[in-house]
């Protein structure tokens, strides 16, 4: 078979297997409707097994024995396709990736770290709703592995009390009153900021652990999931579902950037 | 003339002498060369019953072990030793002791080919129990109603020791023949499952029988 | 949250993460023996929606539609929740599988069809940390009930199954039998258009 004939197929995913469309109106179900579902990435596992080529365009999974697996060629066929078409990524950069992810060995998996989930989930606080940012990544244990959470951001009166005024402080000299002036700060917690150390971050999962503990807030529900990922090396995308009845749906490419340096240093709020 | 003349006391003196020579010729021939070659046929035949003993004990060592020979040929090969009759301690403990490994064994081979026979025929069995159950468990899914199919049900229950029989499912067979099960059910609630399912794909692998000639355990397979 | 941002949480954290990432676990599961798992899981979860066919059908007896509840409840773990979203509700509602059914039950359509697309995805197999295997099969279903009125509803949902696989043993007429127990756990029900 000629290479042009062996991937052809991979450009839309399944568009050349009839006998889908066949089964399906066998069954009364649209056929247009089973080839985007078949097109469709399905899992976050599926994105892994089409972005190292170790699945064929008919679903199939592929195996070392297959001489397609992980091969660079449909590689650089199928990450373009995993793509969210709606997010604006430029061709250019989806090239520049396309032809950095296959340049060297750098396979998508579970467990190669540098892989984050962003689950935005909602608590109910005292009665009121709160939609939080949980971070998770997956912990390699003795016996398999699990994902835990590492992080929690975005309660909403943690952001409260963030400015320094000027206004109020612990004067110079409070030591020698034996700080007894601090019953100030802890009276006046919209101004919480002024008497706390310049770079002082809320740890939002120390909170969020010791109010669940006090039972002051529930959990309610997950709405949303993203994943953040920096596996391949110099780049960083990140991986949303999109459910809409196309042939570019599932769990996609949202974002996509060269990496950045890291900075050193916390991130103030805007 | 008196002293030409042989006198008849002579010639019988004569005959008398002649008899006791050749008696004495015979004796020095024939009879006394007799003493040293009775003690060499005695030697030979001992060294013959040695070598018998010899050859008895090695033979009946060996059937104790697996040899190559049918049990058959084991008791046979006993039979001529024993025949012998060489009279002998340690042969005669070697007989008892073979003869109690043989009888094991012939009592073994009586009851594997018993085993053999009753399998025989409860293969015969089983292959028609087969086919009954997998007429009911096409009727049970192709029932056009459910009381039609529970009635199947408890038509095809009667053919099982009780609702309780395990039934076992392979999912897969290994290359080296071990098997890979589903978790295992019983068969009330396998035939419900037709019933619900409306489906079955599987084929008879294996069924025990009770005394009853009721189905006590059965193995299904994916066709 | 701003995208540089992002990337400052993703530093900060991967460096946590980096230092307790260890080998990848290899799998005991053959290909071969995973095919015949995978078939297995899938014809557990093709039973579920023949059980949910069943209940849902107004001419299925009450008696009968306890029994299939039974059953269906069987397939999965005790805790097991069926979380369901909308297109229009984001948020996810909490069912039992018992609620579940019962729902379906209550909803008393006149007919009730459940078809598959012949579409479904089953990840690979993880292991955790209590030595069991977890996967999650995904599969799409049309949803079409009818009522006495002639009214009619159809929606399409996407179902990713968690599926437990563990190997396990029992005895069967004095002889120990070795199997794979094959169970369903939380369903992720998701509706993708009408």
């Amino acid at each position: 078979m000629s290479w042009r004939g062996r991937f052809l197929p991979h450009l839309i995913f399944v568009c050349c297997l009839p006998w889908w469309g066949a089964m399906a109106q066998s069954l009364g179900i649209d056929p247009n409707r089973e080839i985007q579902l078949q097109a469709s990435t399905k899992q976050v596992n599926q994105f892994f097994r089409r972005f190292n080529a170790e699945e064929g365009p008919d679903g199939q999974r592929w195996y070392l024995e297959h001489p397609d697996f992980r091969s660079v060629g449909v590689r650089k066929k199928y990450i373009p396709l995993l793509m969210d078409k709606t997010a604006g990524i430029a061709d250019s950069l989806v090239r520049a990736f396309a032809n950095e992810a296959t340049a060297g060995p750098y396979f998508l998996s579970l467990h190669g770290g540098q892989f984050l989930a962003e689950v935005q989930a909602v608590f109910s606080w005292e009665g009121k709703p709160d939609t939080l940012q949980l971070f998770l990544t997956i912990q390699e244990e003795s016996i398999g592995s699990k994902w835990v959470i590492v992080a929690a951001q975005g309660l909403a009166y943690l952001a409260k009390g963030q400015k320094d005024t000027g206004q109020v402080f612990l004067h110079p000299m409070s030591h020698e009153i034996e700080f007894m002036n601090l019953f100030r700060a802890f009276q006046d917690a919209e101004n919480l900021h002024s008497y706390v150390k310049e770079d002082f971050q809320p740890d939002g999962l120390s909170v969020l652990w010791y109010e669940i503990q006090r039972k002051r807030v529930l959990f309610k529900s997950v709405v949303g999931v993203r994943f953040h990922c920096l596996q391949i090396d110099g780049w960083y995308f990140t991986l949303e579902q999109k459910l809409r009845p196309e042939l570019n749906s599932g769990w996609l490419i949202t974002h996509l950037q060269r990496q950045l340096p890291a900075d050193p240093k916390p991130v103030h709020h805007e | 003339m008196k002293s030409c003349l042989p006198s008849k006391f002579a010639v019988a003196l004569r005959a008398k002498l002649m008899f006791a020579m050749m008696f004495f010729l015979v004796v020095v021939v024939v009879v006394a060369p007799g003493c040293s070659g009775r003690k060499k046929a005695e030697q030979a035949l001992q060294e013959q019953r040695d070598k018998s003993i010899q050859e008895a004990l090695k033979s009946l060592k060996a059937l104790m072990t697996d040899n190559g020979m049918t049990v058959e040929q084991k008791r046979a090969e006993w039979n001529r030793i024993k025949n012998l009759n060489l009279n002998h301690a340690e042969v005669d403990e070697w007989l008892e002791k073979v003869d109690v490994y043989l009888t094991q064994e012939e009592k073994r081979m009586a009851e594997e080919k018993a085993e053999a026979e009753r399998q025989a025929a409860e293969k015969g069995k089983s292959k028609k129990s087969f086919q009954q159950v997998l007429i009911y468990f096409e009727r049970i899914a192709n029932a056009p109603s459910v009381e039609e199919a529970n009635r199947h049900i408890q038509e095809a229950l009667s053919l099982f020791a009780s609702g309780q029989v395990p039934v076992l499912i392979v999912i897969s067979t290994s290359a080296n023949g071990s098997k890979d099960y589903d978790r295992p059910t019983t068969i009330r609630k396998y035939l419900d499952y037709i019933k619900d399912q409306r489906r079955y794909e599987m084929q008879a692998e294996l069924l025990k029988l009770d005394e009853q000639g009721k189905i006590k355990e059965l193995e299904l397979i994916k066709q | 949250m701003s995208m540089s941002r992002y990337i400052m949480v993703l530093a900060f954290f991967m460096g946590i993460s980096a230092a307790l990432v260890g080998q990848e676990k290899s799998l005991e599961i053959t290909a071969q023996r995973k095919r015949a798992i995978d078939s297995l899981a899938l014809e557990k979860v093709r039973d579920l929606s023949r059980y949910i066919t069943l209940v849902g059908n107004k001419s299925t007896p009450f008696s009968e539609a306890q029994r299939v509840i039974d059953r269906a409840v069987e397939l999965f773990s005790d805790d097991a929740q069926i979380g369901v979203s909308s297109l229009n509700r984001r948020e996810i509602r909490y069912f039992t599988v018992r609620r579940y059914f019962d729902h379906l039950m209550a909803l008393n359509y006149e007919q009730v069809s459940v078809e598959w697309y012949n579409i479904q995805y089953v990840s690979d197999l993880e292991l955790q940390p209590d030595g069991r295997y977890v996967g999650v099969i995904t599969i799409f279903q049309k949803f079409t009930g009818k009522t006495n009125e002639g009214l009619k509803y159809e929606d399409t949902t996407k179902k990713d199954i968690t599926i437990y696989v563990e190997k396990k043993q029992t005895q069967i007429g004095g002889r120990l039998v070795d199997y794979w127990d094959v169970w369903l756990g939380d369903v992720r029900v998701a509706h993708t258009s009408k």
